[in-house]
């Protein structure tokens, strides 16, 4: 193999290389750009209950806010919601509040199709009577694309 | 003319294709929040969402609210009765009951409106009778009782007219007895009682029993 065919291989070699290499990149810049996610809004939902001791319960049924009203020791309290969005999103649930189970993590949303999902709390029979907080957060993400 | 090497070349075409590929990311990552769809992304033309909590709020009595306790049947009855309120119709509490909790009907479950809102009141139970006590239907017996607590005039229309009522198939399986029309919430006339009673054939299923109550209160007709 003459001088001349050596180079001419590696000048080939070195360009294939450098075209696959720039293919990985933009795969990659592709991946990125079609699967991130990013929030399309989010509501951070205060909660409250209180938990008391004896056959006594109490409601309130405002729903503005995740109120469970007066759960005795042992017992539990239910509400639903209903999510929505005018576009295909995931919706995910977050609760920082004790006890609290919400039905699901995430929901996955149709265009203009609501989603109901349940929250519940379950107070142990042990629990210390008083007042509980927290909030509940929603999170609307989508993918971009 | 200035040559410029392959491997600059190469260099320059890499460096192009980061910024390019991390120019990408970058924008897709700090989109704006939306209320409307991305830019330019004609399939979207809205980005609104919703989220409403409903007025219906469901809370359990567990069973050991009402601790009717272990026992047995005397001998020389064919059951016993007991409940959390000692007047059930035609009935003497604890009547043939043994080792029983004879003091539950000091304890009656209550429910109070707590909010600013009117509420209906229903309830739920987990079994009637024979699922719930077992042994010889007719012998056995599931009864609750919802009325106002005395001196209050909380609830506008009591669903069973304040007398004790079996529990049927209408109160379990998911289907609910509206107990309580319109409950008001000014302290004072805000609270509703529940009693309950059973009787316990001899030949109920020994081990334990247990019933779960739900109340179910709402601002409208869906409870």
């Amino acid at each position: 193999m003459n001088q001349h065919t050596k180079k001419h291989f590696r000048t080939t070699s070195s360009i294939a290389i450098l075209l696959v290499f720039a293919l990985a990149l933009g795969v990659l810049a592709a991946k990125l750009l079609f699967t991130h996610w990013y929030v399309l809004d989010q509501y951070e939902i205060p909660v409250q209950f209180k938990v008391v001791a004896g056959p006594h319960i109490g409601f309130d049924v405002n729903n503005s806010l995740l109120i469970f009203g007066k759960i005795p020791q042992g017992g539990s309290g239910s509400r639903s919601a209903t999510l929505a969005a005018s576009v295909r999103a995931t919706a995910v649930i977050q609760s920082d509040v004790p006890w609290l189970e919400p039905s699901v993590d995430k929901v996955a949303l149709l265009p203009h199709q609501e989603e109901n999902i349940g929250f519940t709390v379950r107070v142990p029979g042990n629990a210390t009577p008083g007042n509980y907080t927290g909030s509940v957060r929603i999170t609307y993400v989508r993918r971009l694309i | 003319m200035v040559h410029v090497s392959n491997n600059t070349l190469a260099l320059m075409l890499v460096a192009a294709v980061a910024v390019s590929a991390f120019s990408a990311w970058w924008s897709a990552s700090n989109l704006v929040p939306l209320e409307q769809g991305p830019v330019g992304y004609a399939l979207v033309d809205t980005g609104k969402t919703n989220f409403s909590i409903s007025t219906a709020l469901s809370i359990t009595f567990e069973n050991a609210l009402v601790p009717f306790g272990s026992g047995y049947v005397n001998g020389s009855y064919t059951s016993c009765s007991m409940g959390t309120n000692n007047s059930p119709p035609n009935r003497s509490a604890n009547s043939g009951c043994v080792d029983f909790n004879g003091s539950v009907h000091e304890a009656n479950l209550t429910i109070t409106n707590d909010g600013n809102l009117v509420a209906n009141v229903s309830l739920n139970f987990t079994g009637d009778a024979d699922s719930f006590i077992g042994g010889t239907g007719g012998l056995n017996s599931y009864q609750y009782e919802v009325s106002n607590v005395s001196g209050e005039a909380s609830c506008t229309t009591l669903g069973n007219g304040s007398s004790f009522r079996e529990v049927a198939d209408y109160d379990v399986n998911g289907t609910n007895a509206r107990v309580c029309t319109g409950l008001d919430y000014p302290d004072g006339q805000d609270t509703i009682q529940v009693g309950v009673w059973i009787q316990v054939p001899e030949d109920a299923t020994s081990g334990e029993h247990a019933s779960t109550i739900t109340a179910i209160a709402c601002d409208d007709g869906s409870c």
